[in-house]
């Protein structure tokens, strides 16, 4: 398997120097990020490899021929992941649920018949009870509950019910997405984690 | 030097499972911690909540993957030619290709319009664009719910009754407008156009504002770039709905409809 570069600064560098035409820093980024852009892909394909490869490859292309466009070398792997989801419903892999998605916005309807969607809403439902039951009674728990929980979409409605103004609901949404992104990124460890442990197991057997 | 082992890690690692297991270990009991760095760390690294998940729910790779991406790397690696590896002619006969080309084929047509023109003048009034821009079905969200929080995807959706060129501008009363999502619609073929809202997302911030709207302009025949569209907005195109526009860009008239789609 290709060493990627394993820090924002390695990843960073390996950038700016495929951003100057380097072929070697080209070949490296590409061979670090497709696997990963095929994982993801393949579930945004619902498992059709030769779809997903063919996604990737139209993907990597993209980034790495616009890859002057990229302002922030850092944020090299969002903007892949950015552009693989972007590609994948624009091209249509999800286009059978377009009209439907089209029509339950009309309708207001927000049920989801995409796989993926739906296994993203519910990791997702999951990972942010996990969160908010890991805060401490406090403000940021409050803002949270009536947001998220009591569904009360309009951040100006939260500051109203907790007698305060919007940047500050603003500011302690933000700091709770900020714990909710850190559990996405635990459960991230624990899938590697599970997934080594059974790739031990099978060689085992 | 930060004791933040998210840091030490770092998050390409993280992302592509390649997190020695010993450190894995640590890892989830660093995560468990108050660190304040971790969230500098991930925001470094522009991830959005939406990636991240799409990371945790992606399947595993292929036990192939090696072999499968080298044979990604051999499909694509022409495309991805070194501008350096090639001559100035090289590298700008693609470039020029199409508009000689669309030149060539505006010529050709403008030459067999005049041979066999209608008297009506109908196929010359719809050449210069003068035609209503198409009616559209337009809907605006981040599902499940029609909401955008900083983060969060939002979809445009759209359908035309005619084929068309869309963009969704976003105007801020300080400021010019800022193209979200620009494309071409085909008639009866509804399309999905999405951008994010978080920084760094496209390059831009969605930032949430009294008086911003957030719209889309609908043009007939031709596109219209972001500086064409900045300059052909009037201010008073939100105060009163107006059915369509004829404006002028660069010597054409084009139909131009507004949508707005929202307002704070």
């Amino acid at each position: 398997m290709e060493q990627g570069p394993h820090s924002a600064r390695e990843l960073a560098d390996l950038v700016r120097a495929a951003q100057r035409g380097d072929r070697a820093a080209q070949e490296r980024l590409f061979r670090a990020h497709a696997p990963l852009a095929l994982r993801c892909a393949l579930g945004m394909c619902q498992g059709q490899m030769a779809e997903a490869e063919d996604l990737v490859q139209d993907v990597m292309v993209t980034c790495l021929t616009h890859l002057s466009d990229l302002r922030e070398p850092e944020h090299f792997v969002a903007w892949l992941l950015r552009c693989l989801r972007n590609r994948a419903i624009n091209r249509g892999a999800t286009a059978r649920s377009r009209e439907r998605a089209l029509q339950r916005l009309a309708d207001g309807d927000t049920a989801d018949g995409d796989p993926l969607e739906r296994l993203i809403r519910a990791q997702r439902r999951l990972l942010l009870r996990q969160a908010f039951d890991r805060l401490e009674e406090g403000p940021i728990k409050q803002a949270a509950q009536l947001y998220y929980f009591d569904e009360i979409d309009s951040v100006a409605e939260v500051a109203s019910r907790l007698g305060t103004n919007k940047s500050t609901v603003t500011t302690r949404l933000d700091r709770f997405r900020q714990l909710l992104k850190k559990r996405i990124a635990r459960a991230i460890v624990v899938r590697q984690c599970s997934a080594d442990a059974s790739a031990d197991a099978s060689e085992v057997v | 030097m930060s004791g933040c082992l998210l840091r030490q890690i770092g998050i390409p690692a993280l992302l592509a499972g390649a997190v020695p297991e010993a450190q894995a270990r640590q890892l989830l009991e660093h995560l468990e911690s108050d660190c304040p760095d971790c969230a500098e760390v991930m925001a470094a690294a522009g991830l959005d909540e939406q990636a991240l998940l799409l990371v945790l729910v992606a399947p595993p790779a292929p036990a192939d993957v090696e072999a499968r991406v080298s044979a990604l790397w051999h499909r694509s690696r022409e495309a991805i030619a070194s501008p350096a590896d090639r001559s100035w002619f090289g590298r700008r006969w693609p470039r020029l290709v199409l508009p000689v080309a669309g030149l060539a084929a505006a010529a050709a047509l403008v030459i067999a319009l005049r041979l066999a023109a209608p008297t009506d003048g109908t196929a010359e009034q719809r050449l210069k664009g003068s035609a209503p821009p198409a009616n559209a079905t337009l809907a605006v969200g981040a599902p499940p719910a029609a909401r955008y929080v900083d983060g969060a995807t939002v979809a445009l959706h759209y359908g035309l009754e005619r084929a068309g060129w869309l963009r969704l501008l976003h105007w801020r009363p300080t400021g010019r407008p800022t193209t979200l999502f620009d494309g071409r619609a085909d008639a009866a073929s509804p399309g999905q156009g999405v951008f994010g809202t978080e920084a760094g997302a496209l390059g831009y911030r969605f930032e949430r504002e009294p008086g911003a709207h957030l719209f889309v302009l609908i043009s007939s025949d031709r596109r219209l770039t972001e500086t064409q569209a900045a300059s052909l907005l009037d201010a008073a195109w939100f105060r009163q709905p107006v059915p369509w526009h004829m404006l002028e860009s660069q010597g054409l008239q084009v139909g131009v409809r507004m949508e707005l789609v929202h307002v704070e």
